[in-house]
C-alpha cells in the first residue's frame, strides 16, 4: 500500500472494524508513513473527545448503561411515570393473546380493586387507562404508521396495533376506591407496622440492611436472611390502642380486601427479587394476585411501590398521594433498588 | 411472541431510551418514543431488531421535528426535565452549560451524521449502523470521521463563544 489512509479507514480501524485479514497491508503502510501514524493518532484523539461529548449529553437520571440483565432480575424500570409501565403491561397483553382474563386470573399490574387503606389517590393513579388514552397513543394515532415504521434499508411489515385491546373494563375502576378514615388509616398502619418491623431486617439507624442491592438473589437467601417473626409481635399487636367496634370491623374487612404478606412470601411471588426504596422502612407488604405492594408511611397517606413479574419482566411503580412533590416522587424513584 | 418482545425490552430499551434521549434532549419523550417503538415491534415482530427499532425511533423523532408545536413543547419540556440531583449549584451549572454546548454542536450536524455518532456510542457495529440508515457498510468510517470532526469543532466554536460573551 504506497497511497495514504482514508480518513474513514482511520477511523475503521480505530474502532475494530478491519477484518484481520486486510490489517496486514494497512498495518505495513503504517510502519513506513509517519504522516498516517500522526493523523491515527490525531484520530485516536478526535473518536475518545466525541465519545466523550456524547457521554456528557446524559442527564444524571439517565438509563444505565445496557447490559444482559438476569431473567430474576430483569430490567429496572424506575424513574418512569406509572403509566408507561401499565402501557408496557398492557402493550404485554396484548402480545400475549392470552391475557389474564382468559386465564381467570387477575392481571397483576391492572390492579382495579379499590384500596382497602389509605389514600384514594394512589388508587386512582393505579387504575389503568386504556392504552387508548395514555400519551404516546394520542400523538401516534396522528401519525401514519407507515411512515414512521419504514426504516430505510430495513422491511417493516405493516403495523396496526390494536390499541384498543387494553384493559380498562375491570370492575371497580377509578372512582370505586373506598377511602377509610384517617384514624382508620392510621391504626391499620399501626396495627401493621409491628408485626412487619419484627420480619424485617433493619440496623440501628433503621436502614433494612439486608435490602441493599443484589444482597437478594433467592426465595431461599431472602429467607435466610430475614429473621423469623419474632414471638412478641402479637403481643405487641394486642397492646396497639383498640379501637371501637364500628372501626374495629372496618378496618377488618378492609384488611380482608388484601393479604398482608411476609417478606419471604413478597420476594417468592417476585421470583426472587424484591425492590425497595433506599434508606425507607416499609410499614408492611400486601399481595394482591401476583401484585406486590411495598407500602411505607407518609405523613398525608402512604407511599405505594407496586411490583410484579409480567412474563419475566418486572414491573415496578412508585405511586404516592396527591400532595405529594412530584421532585420528590423522582428521587425516590431513583432510589428504588 | 411475548417471550422475543419481552427479550427484545430487556436488550433494548435502556440503550434505545439513552440514545433517544441523547438525541432529543427530552428523557419523558425519550421514553414515549420507545414505548411507541416496542409497542409497534409487539404488532409486527422484527427480524432484525437491533436497526429495526433504532431506525423506527429515528424515524419518529424526524416526524416529530417537523412539527413546530411539538418541537416547542418539547423544549418547554426539556427546560422542566433538567435532572433532580444532589449537587452543588456550581457543578449543575457546570454540567448544564456542558450539556447545552454539546447539544447545540450537535444540532450543527447533519442528521445522518449525528445518528450514526449516536449509533456508534451506543455500541453498534458499522455494519448495523449502514443498516440502521441505509448507508452502505463502506460510507460508514467516513461518516464517522466526519461526524466526530465535525462535532469537535461546534463544540469548540459553542464553548469559545461563550468564553467571549463572558
Amino acid at each position: 500500500m504506497t497511497s495514504h489512509l482514508e480518513d474513514g479507514t482511520i477511523h475503521e480501524l480505530l474502532d475494530g472494524e478491519i477484518p484481520s485479514a486486510e490489517l496486514p497491508p494497512i498495518q505495513a503502510h503504517l510502519t513506513s508513513c509517519a504522516d498516517c501514524r500522526a493523523r491515527v493518532d490525531a484520530a485516536r484523539l478526535h473518536v475518545a473527545e466525541a465519545d466523550e461529548l456524547i457521554e456528557a449529553l446524559d442527564a444524571l437520571d439517565a438509563p444505565a448503561p445496557p447490559q444482559i440483565v438476569p431473567s430474576a432480575g430483569g430490567v429496572r424500570l424506575q424513574g418512569r411515570p406509572w403509566m408507561r409501565q401499565l402501557a408496557w403491561a398492557a402493550s404485554i397483553t396484548v402480545a400475549v393473546g392470552a391475557g389474564y382474563y382468559a386465564r381467570g386470573g387477575v392481571p397483576p399490574l391492572v390492579d382495579t380493586a379499590p384500596t382497602p387503606v389509605g389514600d384514594t389517590t394512589s388508587e386512582t393513579a393505579l387504575t389503568p387507562a386504556p392504552l387508548s388514552q395514555l400519551p404516546v397513543g394520542d400523538d401516534a394515532r396522528e401519525r401514519k404508521a407507515s411512515d414512521a415504521t419504514r426504516p430505510g434499508p430495513v422491511p417493516v411489515p405493516a403495523v396496526a396495533p390494536s390499541r384498543e385491546v387494553a384493559r380498562s373494563d375491570a370492575p371497580g375502576a377509578a372512582g370505586a376506591s373506598t377511602k377509610a378514615p384517617a384514624s382508620a388509616t392510621a391504626e391499620t398502619r399501626q396495627r401493621t407496622e409491628g408485626d412487619f418491623a419484627d420480619r424485617l431486617p433493619i440496623d440501628r439507624i433503621g436502614n433494612v440492611v439486608a435490602l441493599q442491592p443484589g444482597a437478594i438473589a433467592s426465595p431461599t437467601e431472602a429467607a435466610a436472611l430475614a429473621p423469623a417473626p419474632s414471638a412478641n409481635a402479637a403481643d405487641r399487636l394486642a397492646r396497639i390502642a383498640r379501637p371501637g367496634t364500628a372501626m374495629r370491623d372496618q378496618v377488618a374487612s378492609k384488611q380482608a380486601a388484601v393479604d398482608t404478606i411476609s417478606f419471604q412470601d413478597a420476594v417468592r411471588l417476585l421470583g426472587g427479587r424484591l425492590r425497595l426504596i433506599e434508606g425507607l422502612v416499609p410499614v408492611r407488604l400486601e399481595a394482591r394476585g401476583r401484585e406486590v405492594r411495598v407500602i411505607y408511611p407518609l405523613a398525608q397517606g402512604e407511599l405505594v411501590l407496586a411490583q410484579a413479574v409480567v412474563d419475566g419482566v418486572p414491573i415496578v411503580r412508585l405511586t404516592a398521594p396527591e400532595g405529594f412533590p412530584a421532585d420528590s416522587l423522582a428521587v425516590l424513584r431513583r432510589k428504588v433498588q | 411472541m411475548t417471550g422475543p418482545v419481552g427479550d427484545l425490552f430487556r436488550e433494548y430499551h435502556g440503550s434505545l431510551v439513552r440514545m433517544l434521549t441523547r438525541r432529543t434532549g427530552d428523557a419523558d419523550r425519550a421514553e414515549e418514543i420507545a414505548q411507541e417503538v416496542f409497542a409497534r415491534a409487539v404488532a409486527a415482530p422484527p427480524r432484525n431488531p437491533r436497526p429495526w427499532l433504532f431506525a423506527v425511533a429515528l424515524n419518529l423523532v424526524r416526524e416529530e421535528g417537523r412539527r413546530e408545536v411539538r418541537q416547542h413543547r418539547r423544549l418547554v419540556l426539556y427546560r422542566a426535565e433538567q435532572p433532580v440531583a444532589f449537587e452543588s449549584p456550581d457543578d449543575e451549572m457546570d454540567r448544564n452549560d456542558r450539556q447545552a454546548a454539546v447539544r447545540a454542536a450537535l444540532a450543527t450536524l447533519s442528521e445522518r451524521d449525528r445518528d450514526a455518532l449516536l449509533l456508534k456510542a451506543e455500541g453498534f457495529s458499522y455494519d448495523d449502523i449502514a443498516a440502521t440508515l441505509g448507508l452502505a457498510r463502506g460510507a460508514v468510517g467516513t461518516t464517522l470521521s466526519r461526524a466526530r470532526a465535525k462535532l469537535i469543532d461546534a463544540y469548540r466554536a459553542v464553548e469559545g463563544s461563550h468564553d467571549i460573551a463572558s
